[in-house]
């Protein structure tokens, strides 16, 4: 267990001389921009190979240098190209959290966490406004973390500008979106896909962000990436995007990138005008009410063990922004044809 | 059990939040999350403001109908269960923070108080045990080659 702030400022300037070290001599640095739920980033890699793990998944929200100043600066980095090895760990690895959270390393100014499954440790420096993600080979990275990167920066910087990272997938049409809730295997990928295929806009599948001070609740898209369960993957015979086959440890899900294959339909952000919670009760498509502590317990839950550097705070700030939303049980019927078009209607029933 | 024992939430390892009749508790560790409800959702609420079981027994006496023998059993054995489950620890404080409620409204039955767990997040991960680190000090899990 860290023992003072002093060990937590040491080890946070270490990782950070160790990075400007590589950036300082890399010849192939690839450098994007990006829009963040409107906060400008500024990410900067080490060489092709590592930002070819991350980008695919972050393309719709890759914007034009505007000159300005970025609010943050990311380095990403791999030992394996560079051949610096990750920072020392400053905990014993019983201190890393589920979330991968590290004990003792999180407060207003520093986050840390490190992912064992991907060898990947994640830091930010809210103050000095610099993230570092450095892993041990960028070549091996598991498919989740190509889905969903860089989430613990994004996560630290979208709650210090009060807006929350949720685990839930959103889609929507030019009058507004819907939040789909559910645990893991309720539907939410396969749904927000079908409303893809279908015509409607897609703020993602898994993870997106909602701000928590509008006067509208509001989506923003982060990752343009979806997954479907290989066992169901003929039932989607006309989902474009491109596949990457990575045999890894999230349950055996294919990974889409859709940047390409849908950019007319990955707008930036949405109002959100209701909550769903997919089921498969079979019969009839339709909505039914559904309990408000019900679909918040699971959105709330599943965040919070998703997300590092989430707590109660997820609870009150999710509770607050989509109370005053009505909240739905879909029942997603047996035609999977028909879930884009009742979504659609849905959404224009709402004013 | 000690019945004047007191406790309270085992923060910061855990969260939770009150939703309507609800109460939802993440481990931030085990990524286990659990919901109360009915009973458990009192039980819990007085716990947490670090009430004794005879504290919590005494307010369910003017919420719930007739508390048998058994009834008083179940309540420890929940408190017992969210120990086991580092929900709750011992508390520091020696007095309790008054849960308020309106003692009028008609007595309700006694219902036994149980926990819903919901290990959905961990299966996300999929991830194998930790078993080793590497040369570093971080975890390796067993299919991952020594750095």
């Amino acid at each position: 267990m860290v023992e003072t702030d002093t060990e937590v400022v040491q080890f946070f300037e270490q990782a950070v001389a160790a990075t400007f070290q590589i950036f300082d001599r890399a010849t192939d640095v690839i450098s994007r921009d990006v829009s963040l739920a409107g906060i400008n980033l500024r990410l900067k890699f080490s060489d092709t190979s590592v930002a070819q793990g991350i980008l695919p998944a972050i393309e719709q929200i890759i914007v034009d240098p505007s000159g300005l100043p970025t609010a943050y600066t990311i380095f990403v980095w791999d030992s394996f190209s560079t051949g610096m090895p990750l920072p020392k760990a400053p905990v014993k690895f019983t201190e890393i959290k589920f979330s991968g959270e590290i004990t003792g390393f999180n407060n207003q100014r520093f986050q840390a966490a490190y992912f064992t499954h991907a060898r990947m440790l994640s830091l930010l420096d809210l103050e000095k406004k610099i993230g570092i993600l450095c892993m041990a080979d960028a070549r091996i990275l598991p498919g989740f973390e190509m889905a969903c990167p860089l989430r613990s920066v994004f996560n630290g910087i979208l709650k210090h500008h009060k807006i929350s990272m949720v685990h839930a997938a959103a889609v929507g049409n030019a009058e507004g979106a819907v939040l789909i809730a559910g645990q893991s295997g309720a539907g939410k990928s396969s749904t927000a896909l079908r409303c893809l295929i279908g015509g409607l806009d897609y703020f993602g599948d898994d993870v997106c962000a909602i701000s928590t001070f509008e006067e509208k609740p509001t989506v923003f898209s982060i990752y343009s990436s979806g997954k479907i369960h290989s066992k169901d993957l003929y039932k989607f015979p006309n989902i474009k995007g491109t596949p990457i086959n990575k045999k890894d440890i999230e349950y055996e899900k294919e990974i889409f990138f859709l940047a390409e294959a849908y950019k007319n339909y990955l707008p930036f952000r949405g109002n959100i005008k209701a909550v769903l919670m997919p089921c498969q009760s079979g019969g009839k498509i339709g909505f039914s009410p559904a309990s408000y502590g019900g679909i918040l317990r699971v959105l709330c839950s599943s965040t919070v063990g998703l997300l590092p550097h989430t707590g109660n705070e997820i609870f009150l700030q999710l509770a607050s922004t989509l109370q005053k939303l009505p909240f739905y049980n879909f029942n997603l019927g047996d035609n999977p044809e028909e879930i884009a078009g009742a979504v659609n209607d849905l959404i224009k029933q709402i004013i | 059990m000690e019945r004047e024992l007191r406790y309270a939430i085992n923060v910061p390892n855990i969260a939770s939040e009150v939703f309507g009749d609800e109460v939802v508790i993440v481990n931030l560790y085990s990524g286990i999350y659990y919901s109360l409800t009915g009973t458990a959702a009192q039980v819990w609420i007085r716990t947490i403001q670090n009430y004794s079981v005879d504290e919590i027994l005494a307010d369910f006496s003017l919420i719930y109908e007739d508390i048998t023998t058994e009834n008083r059993q179940q309540v420890t054995e929940l408190i017992a269960d969210l120990l086991d489950k580092t929900l709750i620890t011992e508390a520091q404080n020696k007095t309790a923070i008054k849960v308020e409620f309106d003692s009028t409204l008609p007595k309700k039955p006694f219902a036994k108080p149980q926990i819903e767990v919901f290990s959905d997040m961990q299966e996300i991960l999929l991830l194998d045990p930790v078993h080793d680190v590497d040369k570093n000090g971080w975890p390796l899990m067993k299919d991952q080659d020594k750095a």
